[in-house]
């Protein structure tokens, strides 16, 4: 069957199963429109004890956990496998298929997890899922269709990696990656469309009624950001798990070329991670932008009402995982023998992560009492206080991510000896662009105390602008002047075991991340199960307090643990033979 | 060995996220129920401090009408000024151009809430709009959803501030209940109180006024005030306490800021409270009598300590401050100080101000957990 044939049969079965998907439901408009339903405090389910809220809580953000890492594995093994085609370093393959065969254990997890999830909501949530279906209409249909292909894709990518593993055939096996990662992506898309729509709903009139198609609600205005944000969260969040893989393999591996190959591991996983949360504060003020732009009122609950501690909360843990990067970073400048010379940037670098991370800990707008306000002397500290606001934190964020991608670079160029001719001059350019690039991000900076609060944010985009640009400049020069470089010995396996704990930081740090920040986004709705449409009048439709919140989301992460535990278990019990059987053989 | 070491390592780290997020400030939510009071028999002054206390809670106008530059700065701007500007300004289309008087800066601002969008103040406009489009949320739709009542409560505050006689309709007993939220955004949300009780009791009155058996003579009894005065008389001597002094009393006794601290409900719950209170406080041994206190905390509240001094951020100050008093009183004279209050008299208080029958109405158990307390109490 040809190609063209199998996508005729495709948009027959969206028409057949969700006609709206492509047409305005015109008929709708003259019939009588209903409205969301309004569900009052008793039409809530009461079974025995349990807290409604906690159990599709629990469920939701154990789904989204297991999703991210079945999501992001596959994009980490499809660039993985796609960097071994051009290096023609099998190490990349061998990797690839290591991890794609946790991801199959921790699959049909995901998939058990997701069928809890829609239980609990059905059962404790009727209304609100009656209402869903009624706008999504056949787009649920769709999604479940797409998670069985989804589900081929997987076990054919995976089962075919030998038999497609060399030559030519080696583009077919990519090619059904990428058909995997297509189908995963719009899977994500699709539940994405969900979420956004409850933030920010579109094709539905001020009552609820339906009024526009299934796209004009998926395409609501909170949509694109979420993708965004939360596709980039998903290549770092699989490397940060791939790298505490790799530590814990390299912490327990006694063969020191094991030792090797993990340590490897765990630095191509650590560098992945890093690329993917580089560009992610961008995404998440594009994301609050376009918050604000939707609702000044919930864009002020987020960052300057009841919701603002949890910035501060968000800041320990970025802080976390920017430390303990660059740490490894730092710890693997051991693993050549010319990164003795670079180590003595590295206190410079640790002054500037740690002071950028102090700032962004600085809150500015805090729920005082009238004591503290008086102990203080006014609602902000006089010293303290200037740092607690944007242009500030933006300043601390940008110049934390030049300097952790000068870690990078560092290491990098620790192993290579550029041996073209304009090397210096390429040297002075490089310096060059973080000088008036860290400059320019000082001075925006500067410029966003002077400036009315309406245009700080705009200051932040020439900062933005600069970081890029160091980034992407820097890594144009030095492919350039590293072509043909002299190449020095990385003696893998180098590196001390404390280094290998920072590994584990990151995918500790990124789960309850991930967590908090689900918590932030349905708390911003606060009591609206759809916002301004839909109430939510159940008996826990208030916003958690913090540590309320904290247990929820420590709870689950250890339960996630707990599960990856078992899947990566499961992974070796795979590769263990029983012992004297194959001698017997 | 090195898989539990590698575990502990990651629990650690997760009960550190954890114990940080209960370090933080507790926000603790309302759970209440909104509810919904009359607005029957409000006077125009009771209608102002209804709007204002709407303007900073249920209608959350602050969140952005403050000095921070999202939305012009209302509360602090020349409006007297400013209102007939934007009336005669040519980019201004709505209801009201062209117009002038109370009248139409009432349908302007009613506009400008119904219709943000209707004129949009220069440099304030959805970025990209040309000031041709309002951020602002329309707040008779969700989520403020403001009633008719409501709106005009915020219209009667505003043409107040701007020190115009308000030109709105009082509300009707045919009006809709204003229904009021639980404030959550912005600062701490203390609770919203729904009883009466809980009301006279948060904020002290029986501390100057005979009620709940207090005996208190330093403002006139409140039984039966729903007879000698009529409900917006009432509303009118809690928010502006100076306007009418009942006889023997002196003026400028009573806080003038229960305007700006009660919400806009619970003035009106505590209107309908004292309006039914009987004509005379219940005799004793009715049953109705206070249990005795069981902690220092219950203790001052019982007595109400906070409705004149300031206690744990309660800044009353007709008595003097009790936080840190145990740094500069001992025990014995603190104990002293309540019995026999006129027996010293701090610097810059009056004499005769302090309730001198503490004595009788506290427990020997009560007045030795208030002194505990007190000289417990940080500064």
């Amino acid at each position: 069957m040809k190609l063209s044939h199998l996508l005729a049969l495709f948009a027959a079965v969206v028409l057949l199963v969700s006609p709206d998907l492509v047409f305005a439901a015109a008929d709708e408009a003259a019939a009588v429109l209903e409205g969301a339903p309004k569900p009052s405090r008793l039409d809530y389910p009461l079974i025995g004890g349990i807290s409604a809220r906690t159990v599709v809580w629990s469920a939701a953000q154990m789904h989204l956990f297991l999703a991210a890492f079945v999501l992001a594995v596959p994009l980490f093994a499809i660039a993985t496998e796609f960097m071994s085609v051009v290096t023609g370093d099998d190490r990349f393959d061998n990797m690839a298929r290591e991890f794609m065969k946790i991801t199959m254990a921790a699959y049909s997890l995901t998939a058990l997890v997701g069928g809890g999830l829609l239980l609990s909501l059905l059962v404790f949530y009727p209304h609100l899922m009656e209402y869903l279906v009624r706008v999504f209409r056949g787009q649920m249909l769709i999604y479940a269709m797409l998670f069985g292909l989804e589900s081929i894709m997987l076990y054919v990518y995976f089962y075919s990696w030998d038999a497609l593993r060399r030559g030519n055939r080696k583009w077919y096996h990519m090619s059904i990656g990428l058909l995997l990662n297509t189908v995963g992506l719009t899977l994500m898309f699709i539940a994405n469309a969900w979420v956004s729509f409850m933030m920010s709903p579109a094709g539905v009139d001020p009552t609820g009624a339906v009024t526009g198609t299934v796209w004009e609600a998926t395409r609501n205005p909170l949509w694109n950001p979420l993708n965004l944000h939360r596709f980039l969260a998903n290549i770092a969040y699989g490397g940060a798990i791939v790298g505490g893989y790799a530590a814990y393999m390299f912490l327990a591996e006694k063969d020191p070329e094991k030792k090797a190959h993990y340590d490897w591991m765990g630095y191509t996983s650590n560098f992945i991670a890093i690329l993917g949360f580089i560009p992610l504060p961008f995404a998440g003020y594009w994301l609050m932008a376009e918050i604000y732009a939707y609702s000044q009122q919930m864009g002020i609950t987020a960052m300057g009402g009841i919701l603002a501690w949890l910035f501060i909360i968000q800041a320990v843990l970025i802080g976390t995982i920017m430390l303990a990067a660059n740490y490894y970073l730092w710890s693997g400048l051991m693993r050549t023998d010319r990164g003795a010379q670079y180590a003595k940037y590295v206190k410079y670098i640790a002054v500037v992560i740690v002071g950028g991370f102090l700032v962004w800990l600085t809150p500015h707008t805090l729920i005082l009492t009238a004591n503290e306000i008086q102990n203080l002397g006014g609602t902000h500290h006089k010293i303290l206080g200037p740092l607690g606001i944007m242009p500030a934190k933006n300043t601390a964020v940008n110049l934390m991510l030049v300097f952790t991608f000068m870690s990078f670079q560092l290491f990098y160029r620790s192993s290579r000896i550029p041996t073209v001719s304009w090397a210096k001059s390429g040297n002075m350019i490089v310096v060059a662009l973080y000088v008036v690039g860290i400059i320019n991000i000082v001075g925006a900076g500067i410029y966003g105390y002077i400036t009315p609060t309406v245009y700080k944010v705009g200051a932040s985009v020439p900062q933005v602008v600069s970081t890029l640009t160091i980034i992407i400049g820097s890594v144009i020069i030095d492919v350039f002047m590293l072509r043909g470089a002299k190449a020095e010995k990385v003696h893998w396996g180098r590196m001390t075991e404390r280094s290998q704990y920072a590994l584990f930081v990151l995918p500790v740090a990124f789960t309850w991340l991930m967590g908090l920040m689900g918590y932030i986004r349905s708390s911003l709705r606060t009591n609206w199960h759809v916002y301004t449409v839909m109430k939510d009048n159940s008996p826990e439709n208030y916003i958690p307090t913090l540590g309320d919140a904290g247990n929820v989301i420590t709870a689950i992460t250890l339960g996630f643990m707990a599960i990856m535990v078992f899947v990566f278990w499961l992974s070796r019990l795979g590769q263990t033979k029983q012992k004297g059987t194959e001698d017997a053989a | 060995m090195t898989f539990l070491r590698v575990i502990g390592f990651s629990v650690l780290l997760l009960l550190g996220y954890m114990g940080f997020a209960h370090m933080l400030p507790q926000v603790v939510p309302d759970t209440s129920e909104p509810v919904e009071v009359s607005t029957e028999g409000l006077d125009m002054d009771g209608f102002i401090a209804l709007g204002e206390n709407i303007f900073k809670g249920k209608g959350t106008c602050t969140l952005c009408h403050n000095g921070m530059g999202r939305a012009p700065d209302t509360l602090e701007m020349d409006m007297a000024a400013t209102y007939p500007a934007r009336l005669a300004d040519p980019r201004y289309k709505g209801v009201a151009a062209g117009k002038e008087g109370p009248k139409a800066i009432e349908e302007y601002i009613h506009e400008s809430m119904v219709a943000p969008s209707a004129f949009v103040v220069e440099g304030f406009g959805k970025k990209g709009t040309n000031d041709t489009e309002s951020p602002m949320p329309t707040v008779n739709m969700p989520p403020i959803e403001l009633n008719d009542v409501e709106m005009n409560a915020v219209t009667a505050f505003l043409q107040d501030l701007a020190g115009l006689e308000p030109t709105v309709p009082l509300p009707s007993a045919d009006d809709a209940p204003v229904a009021e939220e639980p404030a959550t955004e912005g600062g701490e949300p203390a609770p919203l109180l729904t009883s009466g009780e809980a009301i006279v009791d948060e904020y002290g009155c029986a501390s100057c006024h005979d009620l709940g058996g207090s005996g208190a003579d330093l403002g006139p009894s409140l039984y039966g005030i729903g007879k000698r005065m009529t409900r917006a008389e009432v509303i009118e001597s809690i928010i502006d306490p100076n306007a009418v002094i009942a006889e023997g009393y002196d003026a400028d006794f009573m806080p003038a800021d229960f305007g700006e601290s009660l919400r806009g409900s619970e003035l009106l719950v505590l209107t309908d409270y004292l309006m039914a209170l009987p004509d005379a406080a219940p005799a004793a041994g009715d049953g109705k009598e206070e249990p005795l206190a069981t902690t220092g905390l219950e203790a001052i509240d019982k007595f109400g300590c906070a409705g004149c001094h300031d206690l744990d951020g309660s800044e009353a100050d007709i008595g003097p401050k009790l936080n840190g008093i145990g740094k500069r009183m001992t025990a014995d004279e603190v104990k002293t100080a309540i019995i026999d209050p006129n027996a010293t008299i701090a610097d810059g208080y009056e004499a005769d101000m302090m309730p001198d029958d503490f004595a009788d109405q506290m427990d020997d158990s009560e007045l030795s957990l208030i002194v505990d307390y007190l000289m417990n109490l940080p500064e």
